[in-house]
């Protein structure tokens, strides 16, 4: 529970754009339809979906609180399956000696060998479990503030993607000149600042 | 029109570590400054580590400093080599409220926050509380953050910069002119 931990990391974005009221009903609808496939029926390398705070390893909203007016708490979870090189290599090995049975060749095309890669990933895909990655969010809707409790670069950008698909809202990353124009300057000085050039502290 | 981050990262990135740079030179030599920045009954100390960094043309050099202020006086030498404070820790008292953090200047993302310690959920009936507490404390944090960065933002593009920035230059020279007088002795 990185968001009630003691010690955690957060990124900050801000959220342009408001939800379709009711707020709470649309969130509620848009984050259901977006919560993680537990099994999807293509096995991929990686899943990307929300999850309640509460119970992250459930994907399944029903009974869970995430309003907390005006907050929105909720989890996104980043399932993994990471395939170890050696194995992957036993398994081509292993579908290339059966293709190679099947005919009357002695060897296989390029296009071929890529396809038993394929086939020998797939395989593993489909028999090798998941690694849950857990990362929380909070959005206070109302002050258009995103918070994402990590600061891993592919979490960051997992959340910008599946944000936008949830709630067509793009969630603008508050890095120092988006901040300063999120901040509450003045167009004047917002040109200011864009024009302004690196100074040099050493003499 | 806001500007794409992205680009906003890479053009001007340089942003975030001179605003840590400053942010170090500020809290050492004028704490009014962030007092009058940051609200009243509010202080900021740079805490037990400090990372700086030199760009040179694809190469970065990268310092990190642990420790109290003895060693924080490395920092100084690396600012004077032309370094900018990349990643800095904070030690934030809001009133009677201990907080700190680490602030990295790249993209402002904060990390091993701790904030005062909030009540333990044992039952799912106390979660709003805790809710609301953790956001409350977190919110005043970012805002302590946010007011620094926007007073910092404002100096920048004034015409007391220039000023500020021979002042941080007098500072960082400071530690040289004690170094060549301790070898002097």
């Amino acid at each position: 529970m990185g968001f009630l931990s003691p010690s955690g990391s957060v990124t900050r974005y801000k959220v342009k754009g408001e939800l379709a009221a009711p707020v709470l009903e649309t969130a509620a609808r848009a984050l259901a339809k977006h919560a993680i496939e537990e099994e999807p029926s293509v096995p991929e390398k990686k899943v990307v979906g929300w999850t309640s705070f509460e119970n992250p390893y459930q994907a399944d909203f029903s009974g869970s609180s995430f309003a907390f007016d005006p907050y929105l708490l909720f989890a996104m979870r980043v399932d993994k399956k990471t395939l170890p090189a050696k194995l992957v290599k036993k398994e081509v090995a292993r579908f290339t000696a059966r293709r190679l049975a099947a005919g009357d060749r002695e060897f296989l095309s390029r296009e071929q060998k890529k396809e038993v890669r394929a086939e020998a990933e797939d395989y593993l895909l489909a028999r090798i479990p998941a690694v849950p990655h857990v990362f929380d969010v909070l959005w206070n809707y109302e002050a258009g503030d995103l918070w994402l409790f990590s600061t891993q670069k592919a979490a960051c950008e997992d959340l910008q993607t599946l944000f936008y698909a949830t709630f067509g809202l793009v969630a603008v990353p508050m890095v120092p000149f988006t901040k300063a124009e999120a901040c509450g300057l003045s167009p004047a000085e917002v040109d200011a600042l864009s024009k302004a050039a690196p100074a040099s502290f050493a003499e | 029109m806001p500007m794409d981050p992205l680009v906003a990262l890479k053009r001007y990135g340089y942003l975030g570590r001179e605003f840590l740079t400053w942010l170090w030179y500020v809290t050492e030599n004028d704490p009014g400054q962030v007092e009058a920045a940051a609200g009243d009954s509010v202080v900021v100390v740079v805490g037990n580590r400090i990372a700086l960094e030199r760009v040179r043309g694809e190469s970065v050099e990268r310092v990190t400093i642990r420790g109290e202020a003895a060693q924080m006086e490395e920092g100084l030498v690396a600012l004077r080599k032309g370094a900018l404070v990349a990643e800095v820790n904070l030690s934030v008292e809001i009133g009677d409220q201990a907080y700190s953090l680490n602030l990295r200047g790249e993209d402002l993302a904060a990390s091993s926050i701790r904030t005062p310690a909030t009540e333990r959920v044992r039952v799912v009936d106390e979660l709003a509380g805790a809710v609301f507490e953790k956001a409350g404390l977190l919110e005043k944090l970012f805002s302590v953050v946010d007011n620094l960065f926007l007073h910092f933002v404002r100096l920048r593009i004034s015409d007391s910069w220039s000023r500020e920035v021979l002042a941080m230059r007098k500072w960082i020279a400071s530690y040289g002119a004690v170094q060549e007088a301790s070898r002097g002795n």
